[in-house]
């Protein structure tokens, strides 16, 4: 049986510009990709349908 | 507008609900947070709004006050449950009607006005699962009467309506009373939720859509092609439906109310039971505190227990709709857990974690799974295309 060390804590400011970060990213890139392909529409949540 | 969290002008009104509360007074959160969810849903959906509203005044509370009378004011337990049964029964026939209108169009409903209102009715079988934990709920415990407004909060409650996570009561009624402050860390721990679950639904999951279509437009296709179909499969559902879980998070979040996880990485189980556990977790939940403890669970010991689980997951195939392919993926997952119950498998221990049988259990849980996706095809054809393609090797 192996045990994993536990891991280090991510400082906090760390993590709070990880966090901005990949939401200005992920905003600016899906901004751009559902840009890309105005007109297109995109299907709606599989679960909703049920 | 539409009743969808794609939907840009049903999320801008959710994120302004959201951030409104912020001048709200504490006392007035409930009323408000009530009034902004009927508010939302009405202008989306009147006869989500008109329905769900309907039956949660109409008959889920005066039900609920007349379990708790009997069970704990007379105390008649028996009678309360045959109640509470009678209850039940009554909104699975309610839904059963409204999927088989769905799925076959009943003739008696004809292009009516009913069949009108069923068709743009939004989050029924989500409800369903609400409805009978605030029955159920009332059963085992003597929660004091607030009135109906609690309740129609819970059922109207705008982040989740449609595809859950599915909340239970007792928790969103202690939320009610104490909703999250909208301070820094719920703004960024919500923003992160909303744009993540985004990301995965617009990016990921589209492109794994259009693959899976690339794919079957091939036209027939051999082993490798299916294999590399239902894992698009498999991925795309994950992706949109933890998308669509972290965006009603995110959302749940800024309301003030925190909704419950979906996902704990579902694809490191190392067998379909545990999968289960760590996918639409909500859901998996739900079966267990609502029919497979009620109904015995594992104190009926191996055979029958694995039995009662097939049955739940068989129950849940249909849930998804009364249609063949779901009938067959309840069989095919239903049949899985019903072998390792028997068979006694167990979840390796997260210590113990690592090594070829660690990986090699990893991935029969995952080919697994995935294979179950193709019931999930949108047609029938598409689902014999790919399950002929697997015996197929030129």
């Amino acid at each position: 049986m192996t045990t994993s060390p536990p891991r280090p804590r991510t400082p906090a400011a760390t993590a709070t510009l990880w966090k901005w970060s990949w939401m200005l990213a992920a905003l600016f890139w899906t901004l751009v990709y559902r840009l890309a392909r105005a007109g297109g529409a995109v299907q709606d949540f599989v679960y909703v349908n049920f | 507008m539409s009743l969808s969290l794609l939907d840009p002008a049903f999320l801008a009104l959710l994120l302004a609900v959201g951030l409104l509360r912020r001048w709200v007074p504490a006392r007035g959160h409930g009323h408000f947070g009530l009034l902004a969810s009927a508010g939302l849903i009405g202008l989306a959906s009147p006869a989500t709004l008109a329905v769900i509203a309907g039956l949660a005044l109409g008959y889920l509370y005066p039900t609920a006050l007349a379990i708790r009378r009997l069970r704990w004011g007379r105390q008649q337990p028996l009678r309360a449950r045959w109640l509470l049964l009678a209850a039940v029964l009554g909104l699975v026939a309610i839904m059963v009607v409204f999927k088989l209108d769905r799925h076959f169009t009943l003739p008696w409903f004809g292009e009516g006005r009913v069949h009108a209102v069923l068709g743009s009715l939004i989050g029924f079988s989500y409800f369903l699962f609400k409805a009978i934990n605030y029955l159920y709920m009332h059963y085992l415990l003597d929660l004091p009467d607030r009135g109906p407004a609690t309740l129609l909060h819970f059922a109207l409650f705008p982040s989740t309506i449609t595809s859950g996570p599915i909340q239970k009561y007792q928790e969103f009624r202690a939320q009610a009373a104490a909703p999250l402050p909208l301070d820094r860390a719920l703004l960024l721990a919500s923003g992160y939720r909303v744009t993540r679950g985004l990301f995965r639904k617009l990016c990921l999951a589209y492109a794994l859509d259009g693959a899976v279509a690339a794919i079957l437009a091939r036209g027939e296709l051999n082993a490798p092609w299916s294999a590399l179909l239902v894992a698009c499969l498999y991925l795309y559902f994950y992706f949109d439906f933890a998308g669509y879980s972290d965006l009603a998070i995110g959302f749940g979040g800024l309301l003030g109310f925190k909704v419950p996880e979906n996902f704990k990485e579902p694809f490191r189980a190392t067998s379909i039971t545990e999968f289960w556990r760590n996918w639409h977790v909500s859901l998996g939940d739900w079966f267990r505190d609502h029919v497979f403890i009620p109904l015995g669970g594992m104190r009926l010991g191996g055979v029958r227990a694995a039995a009662l689980a097939f049955a739940i997951m068989f129950l849940c195939g249909l849930w998804h709709g009364l249609t063949l392919p779901f009938l067959a993926w309840g069989l095919w997952h239903g049949s899985n857990i019903f072998v390792e119950g028997i068979l006694g498998v167990r979840p390796v221990p997260r210590g113990a974690r690592g090594g070829v049988g660690y990986w090699a259990r990893v991935a029969s849980t995952n080919a697994r799974t995935a294979f179950g996706a193709v019931f999930f095809l949108p047609s029938l054809d598409a689902t014999r295309q790919v399950l002929l393609g697997f015996v197929t090797w030129s």
